[in-house]
């Protein structure tokens, strides 16, 4: 065995290099598991009237996919409150998230109330029936945007469409438009030349929901419209940027994401931990030293200790992500996409190695030991909770004046928050705000571009690379 | 055999050079002490042929290996105990020295043999499991010497190592530097205790303000030191003819069968072969050189 490598194999089966990628394990299967939970999340109810009351309740999960076996409660009361039902049913939703009532009660006015439990969540809702069905027309359509975003590369909206009885109306089409910019309301006049031909109704609705992708990156609005096959409006939906692209999106990578987002501050600690303890510690008390004159270079032990942070960061990371998405692969069918993780991978990788690099430079500099626990603290808070404040200060000081921005561009150059960048690169959310999204080169922050994959890699490559290049100069150079 | 050409170590920022220009030769089977006050340049030296520092001109070379440009074969025929403690102090003794045994290729099991056999050999059997923090400062000397030992190099330098240790501890150094040198190891030995050094070393170097003074070998001097040598006899069999011999190297003072005599230029060796080959016994034979350490003071005051 070669001094490295026994060097290397010391380092790399130590309590902390081990802990490490155990708690990095633990974390992936907690975030495989949060992401896999499928909760029940609303419930949609239409009702119409035919002989009675025909109510269609759809209960949508989390994820924004059908939850089967929800436990419903639907009553009926006369319009009077507080008086006794005039009649209660109990059901359950099936595989495709619908449960069908009947009342055979006359045509009229009542209180209904729906309670949906499952997962232990419960929802209620409620109306009246003030009309004979809430659907236009009686025989119209509830479009019903069950899911908006997915984990891809393109931005995706989900749609069900519905009669009261739980079917896709035959020949009923359903077009959509969309576009850029704000929203005009011209609900129920979009002239039907100006739509796309979205789908054509066909049969029942199990095949729901039907999924559509936009590739364009501007687009900040969608409507859906269902027209009867005489081409009457029989329903319309219209999305909204926010609601498209940004926090309401319950696709599973984006709750995958949000469970990973602790991981972001996890390795950032783990990376400061394994830099001390491989080589800030051994670097700031001199007991370097008692390394250094053993057949070994400078420059190799540097490479040798380095690697022994890299290796069981890189290791927990893989272990992490791939914990998370084969979790969420076996329960939901669907993992997080092998580019996605990756890319999640590189720069949650960057991220602890710029800390562990950043800490094992300031050993260089800093010669106690108290010095270098010191800087850790100090790096965790400053780029956990100051980073902003000083790119601001630095950003208006050289000229920026919009704030929004100087905000977006903190958040692009910190080497905590680098998730940040790569996710909006793998899904954008920006459409309800291209103008502030963007990164601001160090040395002119008033300055934007757009933020694409090449720039969010430069800037992680920069902070992957450039404290330990410093470092191992220093290590090769300083005494 | 180390070697240092014209080494020099200028830590820059004004002040002057640490080493200026210091050749020298740490020959095989061969102990050379080095003196000198402090700030004279002797851990630099060290720190130099060790690879810790290195050299802003000159080279070190050790077993022929410029410690520079063959850094891992150097290294492996080197050994440095350093003046200070350098090791983790949160390590138990028997793991870091494990650790150590390592970089010398020795298996697990073989490492950890050997590290045993170090602790026993230093006396801190039973510390094993002990965090080096604990130790005191004679014990973390003698761990210090374990640590050096443990890739068993041909060439050592030895930095103050007896400052804080016992009595028991100095001979034991005393003694394991002697066997070093019997084993024809390359030992380079730095201390204060200029009355140990004179008793070890073959020649000492001294070193002042970074420049080397002089080199001398121990007879020379035992004879430079003042120009007088006080020597100790036991000769039960001394008769008239013997003591006019003694007398006529100096002055004799006498004490029953025991004598001292103190003279300029007196060569012990030969002294001691003249009293040999003229038929008495010599049961005891004592040099008691004029100390080294007023040597020293008087060269360090000459060079000012």
């Amino acid at each position: 065995m070669t001094p490295y490598s026994h060097e290397f194999r010391h380092q790399l089966f130590t309590a902390t290099a081990l802990g490490s990628v155990v708690v990095l394990a633990l974390v992936g299967a907690g975030a495989g598991y949060t992401a896999s939970q499928v909760t029940l999340s609303e419930i949609q109810t239409v009702y119409t009237y035919s002989d009675g009351y025909h109510f269609l309740v759809y209960a949508i999960g989390s994820q924004g996919t059908a939850f089967s076996g929800a436990s419903l409660v639907l009553w009926i009361n006369s319009s009077a409150t507080f008086q006794p039902p005039i009649a209660v049913e109990r059901g359950a939703t099936d595989a495709s998230g619908l449960a069908s009532f009947f009342f055979a009660i006359p045509n009229g006015s009542y209180l209904y109330s729906v309670l949906a439990i499952g997962a232990g969540i419960q929802t209620e809702t409620g109306g009246q029936t003030n009309f004979n069905s809430n659907l236009s027309s009686g025989t119209g359509v509830l479009l019903d945007p069950v899911s908006l975003g997915t984990w891809a590369t393109d931005r995706a909206v989900s749609v069900t469409a519905l009669n009261a009885t739980g079917q896709a109306p035959v020949g009923y089409q359903i077009r959509y438009i969309v576009g850029s910019g704000a929203y005009f309301p011209f609900i129920g006049v979009t002239p039907e030349n100006a739509t796309t031909l979205f789908t054509t109704l066909s049969g029942f609705q199990t095949n729901a929901p039907w999924n559509v992708s936009f590739a364009a990156p501007s687009i900040t609005w969608v409507e859906f419209e269902a027209f009867t096959p005489s081409g009457a409006s029989a329903g319309v939906v219209i999305l909204s940027a926010t609601e498209l692209l940004t926090t309401g999106v319950s696709s599973a990578g984006a709750s995958a994401v949000s469970s990973l987002s602790a991981a972001q501050t996890l390795v950032a600690l783990l990376g400061l931990v394994l830099g001390y303890a491989r080589y800030g510690k051994d670097r700031s008390m001199r007991t370097v030293e008692s390394v250094l004159w053993r057949p070994v270079t400078r420059e190799g032990l540097f490479v040798v200790r380095w690697a022994s942070v890299v290796i069981p960061l890189g290791g927990g990371l893989a272990l992490l992500l791939g914990l998370t998405d084969l979790w969420m692969t076996s329960v939901l069918s669907a993992g997080i996409p092998l580019g996605a993780l990756l890319a999640l991978f590189g720069v949650l990788l960057a991220e602890g190695m710029a800390m562990a690099g950043l800490l094992m430079l300031g050993s260089h500099l800093l010669r106690s030991r108290g010095g270098v626990i010191g800087l850790g603290v100090g790096l965790f808070i400053l780029f956990g909770v100051f980073f902003t404040i000083f790119v601001a200060l630095v950003a208006f000081g050289t000229g920026a004046t919009d704030p929004a921005q100087v905000l977006v561009n903190a958040a692009y150059l910190n080497p905590m928050q680098l998730m940040g960048p790569a996710t909006a690169v793998i899904v954008p959310q920006a459409a309800s705000n291209s103008s502030g999204m963007g990164l601001a080169v160090p040395l002119n922050l008033s300055t934007t571009v757009t933020a694409n994959a090449g720039v969010v890699a430069a800037v992680v490559s920069a902070w992957f690379a450039v404290p330990t290049l410093v470092a191992f100069v220093l290590a090769r150079y300083r005494e | 055999m180390i070697e240092w050409q014209a080494a020099s170590k200028d830590y820059g920022g004004g002040s002057p050079p640490a080493l200026d220009g210091v050749s020298f030769t740490v020959g095989n089977g061969e102990i050379v002490g080095l003196v000198g006050l402090n700030g004279a340049g002797k851990t630099t030296a060290m720190r130099l042929a060790c690879g810790i520092s290195r050299p802003t001109a000159g080279t070190v070379s050790v077993d022929g290996h410029d410690i520079r440009r063959e850094k891992v074969r150097a290294s492996a025929r080197l050994g440095w105990v350093p003046e200070l403690p350098n090791v983790d102090p949160d390590r138990r003794a028997l793991a870091l020295l494990r650790y150590f045994a390592g970089f010398y290729g020795l298996s697990a099991p073989d490492a950890k043999r050997r590290a045993q056999e170090l602790l026993r050999l230093v006396g801190l059997e039973g510390s094993e499991r002990t965090r080096v923090r604990k130790f005191s400062q004679g014990m973390m000397k003698r761990f210090n010497l374990a640590a050096v030992m443990v890739g068993d190099p041909s060439n050592l330098l030895l930095d103050e190592v007896l400052n804080g240790i016992d009595p028991q501890g100095i001979q034991f150094v005393r003694n394991w530097a002697t066997e070093l040198r019997s084993q024809g190891k390359a030992v380079l030995f730095s201390s204060h205790q200029l009355t140990e050094m004179q008793r070890i070393a073959d020649r000492v170097v001294f070193l002042h303000r970074g420049r080397l003074l002089r080199v001398i070998h121990r007879s020379e001097l035992e004879n430079l030191a003042t120009g007088e040598t006080r020597v100790r006899l036991r000769i039960p069999n001394l008769d008239s003819a013997g003591l006019a011999y003694l007398t006529g190297l100096g002055q004799i003072a006498r004490a029953g069968d025991a004598l001292e005599l103190t003279g300029r230029g007196v060569d012990v060796g030969q002294l001691n072969r003249d009293l040999v080959s003229r038929g008495y016994v010599v049961t005891e034979l004592q040099v008691e050189a004029t100390s080294l350490e007023e040597y020293f003071l008087r060269l360090v005051a000459g060079a000012g």
